[in-house]
């Protein structure tokens, strides 16, 4: 158990710290009484990110108390360092039929402030930069200095019930509260003159509930379970506004008329960035159990249902998936896994004015119906057999089929395709020797028609625009945009080693390296290359009796390439 | 009049390195000490944009020379360092004093959007503890 012990915490180094700072109350009633005190100097948004920085003290109060009574016992776990950092568990069981679980938990989290000092640009008139022109960029923040943040807080209360029937059976009933509170940096564009970008800070009051019910039974030899979630979403903040500024030509201010009836709104004030309140209903089915001696069967299957109330759309979820294992023969076991999913979002008419409504040559209608780029159908089939070959060595191979089915989304311009469709083969290996532990990974991945932004960059270099028919005045409403830019590989090679050695009870060492190495040669602007590395080591080493040492590594690197468009016009 | 678009192709690249340190050790009956230090070194940045393919010289005043320093505008090169010291004295088998002292540094070699973040914490916490 020792020897056990010393491995895992060579593996996970970090555990050690608080294992001996813990000392000797992990399994006792006690109460601690204390004061802190935190100070920042310059910016403290980024070194105390979840932390209070403020130079006070404070007082702080841990408690744990635990009790039984006959068939009853509870026990409360409490730490409260200041009004925005607290946590608390109180579970309470009734014999071995009642079990309830509260938990609390509430932390700060500082978000920083962008001053816009960056977003400033005027043109220039010659080459050289020394005449302004006309168009330029400017920025105005509302509230400089604002000190932007949030507290999160999460509330949990489950109920456990086993249930005395003639087969194994309980309930579970839980409720959930989460709530973001404070104040955030909310921005605004205008391009209606000229690029103005404004900010300020907003309040930031949003709640998420769910409640959830699930029944859960023990039929022969399988685990059946049924539950439904009812989530909602509900933002309590006031709306905020800004001033759109009023459309006009950029160099002259004129033509007020004209630049009015190419844009939507301008010259008011209007409302920006609300997260919209929501609810859902999730309805999910569980079975697992075990056929004969060497079958094993888990499926599961869930339905969802979520509702914008603003805009009164709808999106569904429906899920499945199957897994069987099969143990072949006492060091091989093969499984089949199987998953589906469809997503399925409502459509919604943007209906706009005319572009350019009641001007020479306008009258061009922009009024589109939406369709969403989540409705899709995902589905894939891995196989899987691990073999053991010995006492020392174990080897596991695999085979993933992935389709990635989408209704409206074009991943790939030269034959229009909205599917993206994967194989991956993975090969591993296990070693054991002695007090040495080993693992070598290696995957393939080959995919067709990666997600990418089709039709995201580079403007069509023809001139040949002809105008609308019956139109002298107006040649298009937006250029044709014919390039096609992704961050997604389609083909990724990965391959990743562990090696861990015991060299005493007293002392361990472990290492690791990884390497990843893709591509992209389906874009028809550039090949996009990819490369990562990762690499750590860690040593654990008791000293003595008294005192646990554990000194650690970690790097990684990674290069990707990525393309820069810019159009070229005037006018 | 457009002319269609130039285009540069950069690479990004990403670095960081982790150094981690842990002592925990009870020199006394009544004394455990725990020392942790956390070091780390992270950088990202790209390729400045010099090798620009299509129709620069359309337009005479079109500068794709002032690209070159665009890179350098979302660079980003921080160092941060974290000393934790943690003090149990045990006075009896129901009573202890804590003490911690936390120390974190950030260097923001790159400042961004947020403004130069660099910035120093200190916290502290003495405690009594009683088990019953």
């Amino acid at each position: 158990m020792k020897k056990l012990a010393i491995f895992l915490l060579a593996c996970l180094p970090l555990i050690a710290w608080p294992a001996l700072a813990g000392d000797h109350v992990d399994s006792s009633n006690y109460v601690e009484i204390g004061v802190r005190g935190s100070d920042a100097s310059k910016d403290h948004n980024q070194v105390s990110e979840y932390s209070e920085s403020s130079t006070k003290i404070n007082g702080m109060l841990k408690l744990r108390t635990m009790d039984t009574k006959g068939d009853l016992k509870y026990r409360l776990d409490l730490a409260l360092f200041s009004n925005e950092d607290l946590k608390m568990k109180l579970v309470i069981n009734k014999g071995n039929w009642f079990t309830s679980t509260t938990t609390y938990n509430k932390f700060l989290h500082k978000l920083g402030h962008d001053s816009l000092s960056n977003m400033s640009w005027r043109e220039a008139a010659d080459q050289a930069g020394t005449i302004p022109a006309h168009k330029e960029l400017t920025s105005v923040d509302y509230t400089p200095g604002e000190e932007f943040y949030k507290t999160y807080e999460d509330f949990r209360q489950v109920f456990d019930i086993k249930l005395n029937t003639s087969i194994p059976s309980d309930i579970q009933v839980g409720f959930r509260a989460q709530a973001r509170n404070g104040y955030h940096q909310m921005m605004q564009l205008s391009h209606c003159d000229t690029c103005h970008v404004q900010t300020k800070g907003a309040k930031l009051d949003e709640n998420a509930y769910d409640v959830w019910a699930k029944v859960h039974a023990k039929v022969n030899k399988f685990d059946v379970s049924y539950k439904y979630t009812y989530s909602k979403f509900n933002n309590g903040a006031d709306q905020t506004s800004f001033y759109i500024d009023r459309p006009r030509h950029p160099a002259n201010g004129g033509a007020i008329d004209e630049f009015a009836s190419r844009t939507l709104y301008g010259g008011e004030v209007l409302p920006t960035g609300f997260n919209n309140d929501n609810k859902k209903s999730t309805h999910e089915v569980h079975v697992e159990g075990t056929v004969g001696d060497k079958d094993r069967i888990v499926a599961g299957a869930s339905y969802s249902d979520l509702t914008n109330y603003f805009t009164d759309l709808d999106l569904t979820t429906s899920t499945g998936s199957f897994r069987w294992s099969h143990k072949c023969r006492t060091n091989l076991v093969m499984d089949a896994f199987l998953s589906y999913y469809t997503m399925d979002n409502d459509d919604i008419f943007i209906d706009i004015p005319a572009w350019r409504d009641g001007r020479p040559g306008g009258g061009q209608p922009l009024s589109w119906t939406r369709y969403s780029a989540y409705n899709r159908d995902v589905s894939y089939v891995k196989l899987r057999a691990i073999y053991k070959m010995d006492g020392n060595n174990r080897f596991t191979f695999s085979y993933r089929y992935k389709q990635t089915d989408r209704d409206n989304t074009v991943v790939n311009i030269e034959d229009g395709s909205t599917d993206t469709t994967s194989s991956l083969f993975k090969v591993r290996w296990d070693g054991r020797y002695g007090d040495l532990r080993t693992n070598l990974m290696a995957s393939f991945e080959s995919i067709d028609h990666p997600f990418e932004n089709a039709l995201g960059i580079n403007e069509d270099p023809a001139n040949a625009y002809v105008p609308f028919p019956g139109n002298g005045l107006i040649y298009y409403l937006q250029r044709q945009v014919i390039g096609e830019a992704s961050n997604m590989p389609s083909q990724d090679m990965n391959v990743r080693g562990n090696l861990s050695y015991r060299f005493s009870d007293k002392a361990s060492f472990n290492m690791y390296a990884s390497f990843r190495n893709g591509e992209n040669n389906e874009l028809n602007t550039y090949t996009m290359n990819l490369t990562g590395r990762t690499a750590g080591t860690s040593l654990f080493y008791v000293l003595d009796d008294k005192t646990v040492l554990t000194i650690g590594y970690d790097y990684s690197f990674n290069k990707q390439e990525a393309v820069f468009s810019v159009p070229v016009m005037d006018g | 009049m457009h002319y269609g678009s130039a285009t540069d192709l950069t690479t990004n690249y990403s670095t960081v390195n982790s150094y981690f340190f842990t002592l925990d050790s009870r020199p006394f009956q009544n004394i455990a000490v725990s020392f942790k230090t956390a070091i780390n070194n992270s950088r990202m940045d790209f390729d400045p944009l010099t090798n620009w393919v299509g129709p620069m010289d359309q337009i005479g005043k079109l500068d794709f020379a002032g690209y070159s320093e665009v890179n350098t505008y979302s660079d980003l090169h921080s160092d941060s360092y974290e000393f934790d010291l943690n003090l149990n004295f045990i006075i009896n088998d129901n009573l202890s004093v804590l003490a911690e002292a936390n120390y974190q540094n950030f260097d923001d070699h790159q400042p961004y959007v947020y403004g130069d973040t660099t910035g120093r914490w200190f916290y502290g916490k003495l405690s009594l503890r009683y088990i019953f």
